[in-house]
């Protein structure tokens, strides 16, 4: 059997990793290490070392909790609902976006521990749970415990055929451990028609069974909040609003990994730039469907004629949390929608022919603008009374810097329209960074609104958190990377598979998968 | 007698009435006046382990608008009664239990409220002197506990604290209840500062699932009194039931059967697709050299 490129590229990676790796593992092992340091602090000395306390008892580990749960739905979207619709140019991303689920899982579940402060409490949830099925954290633990298992699953199964042809391509010089790893995990696959059959078979099933339970993973997040009497919880729209908010930021997750892998591994062959379109139009529908909800959800709440409501809109709106709120509705939802957008926008293209919207000199202004005002305000901000123009200050000076900001971003247009995948994964980063601040911004305000007629208390996470919240995102992308250096980050029997029937080009342009298809009998 | 065995003995007999516990009352007396300028003093010194009497003196105009204040002493849970015009005294009595540094604020909303977020009770450790040679005072504690009136309700723990047969005012009782989760061990269930008869109480949901429970109180100990504890046992009258929410959903037949049958058939599911892929292997290959035979191409 000829050796494909792809399958060639890829076990060169597996036998020989890049030289960069050993450096990647060892500076996300110490960040991850340093985050289980903190986490031996709050072990030791007890949840009082966070920021947590028995007014807002739900900071930084739930947010993160919520936040991972979520970009784990990139595997099912990716893998399992294109699988079951036919999309054949998703073959070369499914295996990313399955390892993001089942990475994204462990960690999202280690977090809860880590919530709990202590980890043999875990067995209270086995002991005195299980007697009490009406609470939705009972409902939370058998359907995520549920998830990570058929994630496992799912990720395993596509894997079979690639180990045994690891097995076979790695020479006798490989370790040992990895030889034996492949063969036993290979389950003894020859590729013939009976296993091939019944390995369809399978991921059929598999494809099918686990939107479900995916779509009731994200729901029953939602109902530990929804089903409290809690201001800004207490919503029937809930349920398809974190589902459809998990899928978005799961298919941002997914474009980031497949840039960055693109990058790193030079895959650019087999993940084309048409990946990238394809879904950023998913991520830009996504967006919409969001952003809709996110407008119906506040309009709802605002006409509730209940004081709670009102002083929790006023946090977001204009209050303690009003930077983030609209950072987060900025710039993680419109600027990402427009980010997207751009490139199909051909009319766009006459900015650059404007003098004025020359990007480096804009670039130079504003950073010279930006540079002195803060130089200004280090130095202390000159009083009215002080020897100087009377426009020179902070309160005047935002006005001219916003507008040399915005004409900065407009001079900036020209040049993301000619590159949309950088466009689409500056709008993947946005987003990220948004969902996850709109997930601080679900679980935070609510809590910090007083119920009882006490003074409203905030929440300021600590050094611990802030180190196990980098200790998580380290974790993360190690075990991410790991993966990939022991296991094919492409699966290569599909993209062979679709090569062989012809209906998936590798270096395919915007409609050769198409004619390919039409050109097969 | 040579002077230096008359300073010696000088020097032990202030030690030793340096470490003989006071009589009860005998408090150290402080007193900070609070206004909307500030506290004064802002500082009192206090020494550690003596029983103290902070007294807070409403100290805004007397002919003007009142303007309430209420102190709490961080760290020690203690709070004052509200200081305005018409209570213009208050008293907080407590334990300097731990030399360092006690931060007092108001947390009222007053005028000047910013100029009343740092007042400090510096607790000093005992002279040198004293304290090499003090031996903390016997104390014994007596702790009664009255069982919960019906299954679920509140059991209520009395404790006691003496020295010499005199009551041990404002210091920290904490109480433990018996607990069983893969080991026996005993879980805090709620610090309490003695009154002026050096009695605490603390009324507690007692849990688990025995319808014994053993409860103690304990007094670790400060400068001047030395720890003790005491254990009771508490008889229930029976055990709780799980309180059920009167949710407005009701599926009175299949209800919690319909996610376990759920649940069962998902897992069922993975079950028969991990049966089909340990099926997988089809003929047996001896492995060279060995007597093992593997599965695999």
């Amino acid at each position: 059997m000829n050796e494909a490129p792809l399958d060639a590229h890829l076990i060169g990676i597996v036998r020989r990793p890049p030289r960069w790796y050993p450096l990647a593992v060892m500076l996300l092992a110490a960040v991850a290490a340093w985050g289980v340091y903190a986490w031996t602090v709050q072990y030791r000395i007890g949840l009082g070392v966070t920021g947590l306390h028995n007014r807002v008892p739900w900071g930084f580990y739930i947010i993160n909790f919520v936040f991972l749960i979520g970009i784990s739905h990139a595997g099912t979207l990716v893998s399992a609902i294109l699988r079951i619709t036919g999309a054949e140019w998703r073959r070369p991303i499914t295996r990313m976006a399955e390892v993001i689920t089942v990475v994204a899982l462990m960690t999202g579940a280690a977090m809860v521990v880590v919530d709990m402060g202590r980890p043999d409490r875990l067995l209270n949830v086995v002991r005195y749970g299980f007697g009490r099925l009406s609470s939705p954290i009972i409902w939370d633990v058998l359907s995520v415990s549920t998830y990570l298992m058929g994630s496992l699953i799912y990720l395993y199964i596509p894997l079979i055929p690639d180990l045994a042809l690891l097995y076979q391509r790695l020479g006798p010089d490989a370790p040992r451990w990895q030889r034996w790893l492949y063969r036993v995990l290979a389950m003894g696959w020859q590729g013939t028609p009976r296993q091939r059959a019944r390995l369809e078979r399978v991921l059929a099933i598999m494809a099918v069974l686990i939107i479900p339970i995916a779509v009731s993973v994200h729901t029953v997040v939602s109902f530990v909040f929804s089903m409290t009497l809690r201001v800004g919880w207490h919503s029937s729209i809930f349920g398809p609003y974190f589902v459809v908010g998990a899928i978005f930021s799961g298919i941002a997750g997914i474009i980031l990994a497949m840039a960055v892998f693109r990058r790193i591994y030079r895959l650019h062959a087999w993940i084309t730039d048409d990946h990238f379109r394809k879904l950023g139009w998913l991520l830009l529908a996504l967006n919409l469907i969001y952003l809709y909800f996110t407008f119906s959800e506040y309009l709802t709440i605002g006409y509730q004629p209940d004081e709670a409501e009102a002083v929790l809109l006023q946090l977001l709106f204009s209050g303690a949390y009003g930077r983030l709120f609209w950072l987060m509705v900025i710039g993680g939802l419109v600027t990402p929608a427009l980010l997207i957008v751009l490139p199909s926008v051909p009319s766009l293209r006459r900015l650059a022919a404007v003098p004025v919207l020359r990007p480096v000199p804009v670039a130079l202004a504003a950073a010279s603008v930006a540079g002195s005002i803060f130089l200004f305000r280090l130095l202390g901000i000159p009083g009215p009374t002080a020897a100087l123009p009377i426009w020179l200050n902070w309160e005047f000076l935002q006005w001219p810097l916003l507008g040399l900001a915005a004409v900065l971003v407009i001079s900036l247009i020209p040049i993301l329209q000619a590159r949309p995948v950088t466009s689409l994964v500056i709008a993947s980063i946005l987003i990220t960074v948004g969902m996850w601040l709109k997930r601080y911004l679900i679980v935070v305000p609510s809590l910090a609104v007083a119920q009882t007629p006490i003074e409203a208390i905030g929440y300021r996470p600590t050094w611990v958190e802030w180190s196990i919240l980098a200790g998580t995102f380290a974790g993360f992308a190690l075990l991410y990377l790991v993966f990939s250096r022991v296991f094919p980050i492409i699966s290569l029997w599909e993209v062979r598979e679709a090569h062989e029937a012809g209906t998936a080009e590798p270096s395919g342009g915007r409609d050769r998968p198409l004619r390919a298809a039409e050109a097969a009998p | 007698m040579s002077t230096p065995r008359l300073v010696a003995i000088l020097i032990t007999m202030v030690a030793v009435l340096a470490a003989a516990p006071s009589p009860v009352g005998a408090a150290q007396q402080v007193r900070v006046v609070v206004s909307g300028h500030g506290f004064d003093p802002p500082i009192v010194e206090v020494t550690e382990g003596e029983l103290v009497e902070l007294t807070l003196v409403y100290g805004d105009d007397p002919n003007g608008e009142d303007n309430p204040h209420i102190i709490v002493i961080e760290g020690l849970g203690i709070e004052s009664p509200v200081l305005s015009l018409s209570n213009p005294q208050a008293t907080l009595r407590f334990t300097a239990e731990r030399s360092g540094r006690l931060r007092f604020k108001c947390v009222a909303y007053c005028h000047g409220h910013d100029r009343l977020q740092e007042g400090y009770v510096n607790v000093r450790p005992p002279t040198a002197a004293g304290s090499a040679q003090a031996a903390a005072a016997a104390t014994a504690l007596q702790l009664v506990a009255a069982p919960p009136e019906a299954p679920g309700a509140m059991a209520a723990l009395r404790a006691q604290l003496t020295s010499a047969g005199l009551p041990v005012e404002g210091v920290i009782v904490r109480f433990d209840q018996q607990a069983t989760l893969v080991k026996t061990g005993w879980t805090p269930i709620g610090r309490v500062r003695t009154d002026d008869r050096g009695v605490a109480r603390l009324e507690y949901r007692p849990f688990g699932d025995a319808l014994k429970v053993q409860v103690r109180a304990v007094f670790e100990g400060t400068v001047r009194y030395g720890p003790t504890q005491a254990a009771a046992a508490v008889d229930l009258p029976g055990l709780a039931t799980w309180w059920k929410p009167p949710a407005a959903v009701h599926i009175p037949v299949i209800g919690i059967g319909l996610l376990w049958a759920v649940l069962a058939g998902v897992w069922l599911t993975f079950g028969y697709t991990l049966y089909q892929v340990f099926t997988l292997p089809e003929r047996e290959v001896e492995v060279p050299g060995t007597r093992h035979k593997r599965y695999y191409p």
